[in-house]
Formats: C-alpha cells, structure tokens, sequence
C-alpha cells in the first residue's frame, strides 16, 4: 500500500512541471454531466491567462436530452491555487443555459446562473493533460455539473 | 508498423467487418417487405456542402483533427436550386494518432444539427441534435506521383428524425473510401500544386432496421490547389444508394466547396523552468 502511495506522489511531483504564465493557451475537449437533469453533454473549451496565475475561461456544451435540445454557455475566470506538484484551482463566472423543448409549452427556457466551483489540471506529456471540474449553477438553473476535459497545452 | 503488416491487418478487418454486417443484417427479423417488381430511381435531388477542415499538429504524433460543414439541399419545389433550404450543420472533432508516415488513426466526437424539412411547420422539431463516435484509419501511399488515400471510416450514431416525438435510436455505419491527388503543375504534391482529386467511397449499416445493409455509394471528383498551410478544394459528387422503401433508390448531385487549413503547434510552447514560488 505504502509502494502504492509513493508512486502516487511521485506521479504527481514529477507529472507537473509547468505553472500557469502570462499569455498562456490551451484548449480543452470535455464531456459533462449535470446531476439534476442527467443531461450528458460534449464541451469545448478555451483558456487564456491575461496575467500569471488567472485565466479567463469561455466554454460551449452540447447536451443530449431524449427530446428536445439543450446547450450551455459558460464565461469563467478561474484562479490557480498551486503549480507544482498539481495545477488546482477555483473558478468562478457566468452560466447561461438554454433548453428547448419539444413538447412543453413554454418552448424555450433561458437561464442566467453563476458558476461557483474548482477542479485541477494535470499533465500526461508536456502536451497533453486530463482537466477534471466541478461546478455548482445557483440561482436559475441550480445544477451541479461534473466535467472531464482532456487539455492541450498550445504554448 | 510496417505497411505490408497494415495490409495484413487491413483484409482481416475487413473480413471481419463484412461478416459482421451480413450476420447482423441476416440475424434480424424484418417486418414483412413489399418488394416492387421492378427497380424504382427517385428524381435527382441536390444539395450544397460548405466545408472547412483544421489539422493542428499538437506534438510529433497527436494531432487535432476538426470538420465543420455548413450544408443545404434543394428546396421542396425545386430539386436543382442545391440551397433552397438549410440541412445540417455537421461537425466532426479528433485526435489523431500517427503510427507512421503512412499510417494513422483518429477517433473522437461528431455533432450534427439535422434542420427540419420544413421549417416552422410544428409537426417538425426545427432542428434535431444527432451525436456520434467516429473513428477511422487512414492509409497513405505513392503511386508514382499519385497520393493515394485509403480511409476506413466507422460512425456510431444516435439518430433520430425531425417528426415531434421522433426516438434516438443506435445505429451503426462503415465506410470506406479511396483517394486519388493528382498534380497537375509539379512532379508530386507540394506548395503550390493544382490537383485534381477523384474518389469513391462504399457506405454500409447496421444495427437498423433495412432491407439493405448497403447505403449508399459516393463518387466525388475534386479540383484543388495548395498554398502554404492552406487547400483549397472542391467539386461534384454523385450519390446513390437504396432508400427506407424496398426497391427504391435516391441519388443527389452535391457541390463541396471546401478550405483545409494545417497548423503545428510544436515550436509555440513555452518551457516554464522559473518558479513562481507561490
């Protein structure tokens, strides 16, 4: 067990070398649950870092309702807490969803939430790195939304 | 991998693959069919594909492979006017992975906006969301100064109609599909070469309901030219293959316009070696 934890930590120490510097970019593709309404959805997401350590963070889903449609729009800034042995960080920012449905009367419904939440970024290569999320959507929507994205690092 | 083990490999998938679709297509039960007496051909139908495709290079094997096509088709008086109402948004997503110069695999999401045949008629749902998981191997070889390009393409697809209340269902789709690039204006292909780029590609299905697990065959004759990272390419393709009704075929004549655009990405990072001692 004890060999088990030590290549964990070794994973993480030695797996991230990189922080997070001004003008940096990555892109990221995800796929997302929203826990309420069980909705899966396909992201894709941008990052760009105006000063070291903060990124703004603008994201598109599509989700696959049975009936219906439903998409996401999502305008983030997210703060890093640590760059070294694990990127974590906590974001926060604006949620706008919208579903369209197919037999309700109300035909469309449009939200305007905040985005509270936190994940972490962690490297598989110097390319390449799995970005887990988690976000909780009060006021209109009230969702709470799991993500897995996997990152590329562009500069 | 050497190519030769490619081709090894390549027949006993494909053998594999055609078992697969003639023993699922057998294995069904079909409802009862009223075969026609005679071969029945739907008039021509057209349509117009806008394509842009992106090839980012994200390191010396993983690549970011993106299609985003913007698609119309005649209008529902008119089967020649190719734009006379919106069909689909299509949008197909990957990584690419190079086993060798010759020889890579992609695999990743496609998105597809389905536009109601009838646009503001309420027994349609304006558009309709179908989600897919693609993957492919694409094989590449010299013929003299013809690229040739062999693409094996395999969709799983959750479908559903426009109709209000239509259901998704599963379905699953094999393509393959050869390329020829013939330059025209240089020895092989390079920067700056006008191209002509005829191929054909067999589409199959399974995991559906049909009384023909063909569905469908496209014969597209590209013209293009290549300057710097970009390509400019396009043409007609001619479609045919069997409809939902026993006996009875469509085909569509299509114009594609497309641009490919590659970039690599390799020189552009930045090695962080400071520390930021948070």
């Amino acid at each position: 067990m004890n060999k088990v934890i030590l290549v964990f930590v070794f994973f993480l120490i030695s797996s991230v070398s990189y922080g997070q510097y001004k003008e940096q970019i990555r892109v990221k593709h995800g796929y997302e649950m929203a826990v309420d309404k069980g909705f899966f959805g396909m992201n894709f997401t941008g990052e760009y870092f105006p000063i070291n350590y903060i990124s703004i963070v603008p994201s598109v889903t599509f989700y696959t309702p049975a009936t219906g449609a439903a998409r996401g729009f999502d305008l983030n800034a997210r703060y890093y807490l640590t760059e070294k042995e694990s990127q974590w960080y906590a974001t926060l920012g604006y949620g706008h969803y919208t579903r369209v449905f197919e037999f309700n009367p109300i035909g469309v419904l449009r939200t305007n939430s905040v985005n509270l939440g936190g994940g972490g970024v962690f490297k598989l290569s110097d390319e390449i790195g799995i970005n887990p999320e988690i976000r909780y959507q009060p006021i209109q929507r009230n969702d709470l939304i799991f993500k897995i994205s996997i990152l590329y690092f562009v500069n | 991998m050497d190519f030769k083990r490619i081709n090894i490999w390549l027949i006993v998938f494909l053998l594999t693959t055609c078992y697969t679709v003639t023993s699922k297509a057998q294995g069904q039960t079909p409802a009862p069919v009223v075969v026609p007496t005679e071969k029945i051909n739907l008039p021509a139908t057209t349509e117009n594909w806008n394509g842009l495709y992106l090839k980012l290079r994200m390191s010396d094997k993983w690549f970011w492979y993106q299609e985003n096509h913007y698609r119309r088709r005649n209008s529902v008086n008119n089967n020649w006017d190719f734009v006379g109402r919106m069909s689909q948004l299509y949008n197909r997503f990957g990584f690419t992975y190079l086993f060798t110069d010759n020889f890579e695999v992609t695999f990743g999401p496609t998105l597809v906006w389905q536009f109601s045949p009838d646009r503001g008629n309420p027994e349609f749902f304006d558009s309709v969301f179908d989600s897919r998981f693609w993957h492919q191997w694409l094989m590449t070889q010299s013929i003299g100064p013809v690229k040739v390009l062999h693409q094996f393409r395999f969709e799983h697809r959750f479908q559903r109609g426009n109709n209000i209340g239509s259901e998704y269902q599963y379905r699953d789709r094999w393509r393959y599909k050869i390329t020829g690039y013939i330059p025209i204006n240089k020895p092989r292909m390079e920067n700056k070469t006008f191209f002509i780029a005829p191929s054909n590609e067999f589409f199959f299905q399974s995991n559906r309901e049909t009384w023909n697990p063909f569905e469908e065959n496209r014969v597209y004759t590209a013209i293009g030219y290549t300057y710097n990272n970009y390509m400019f390419f396009g043409g007609h393709m001619w479609t045919y293959g069997p409809t939902i009704t026993p006996g009875t075929y469509r085909n569509r004549h299509i114009i594609r316009l497309n641009v490919m655009y590659t970039i690599d990405f390799r020189e552009r990072r930045v090695p962080l070696t400071r520390d930021f001692a948070f």
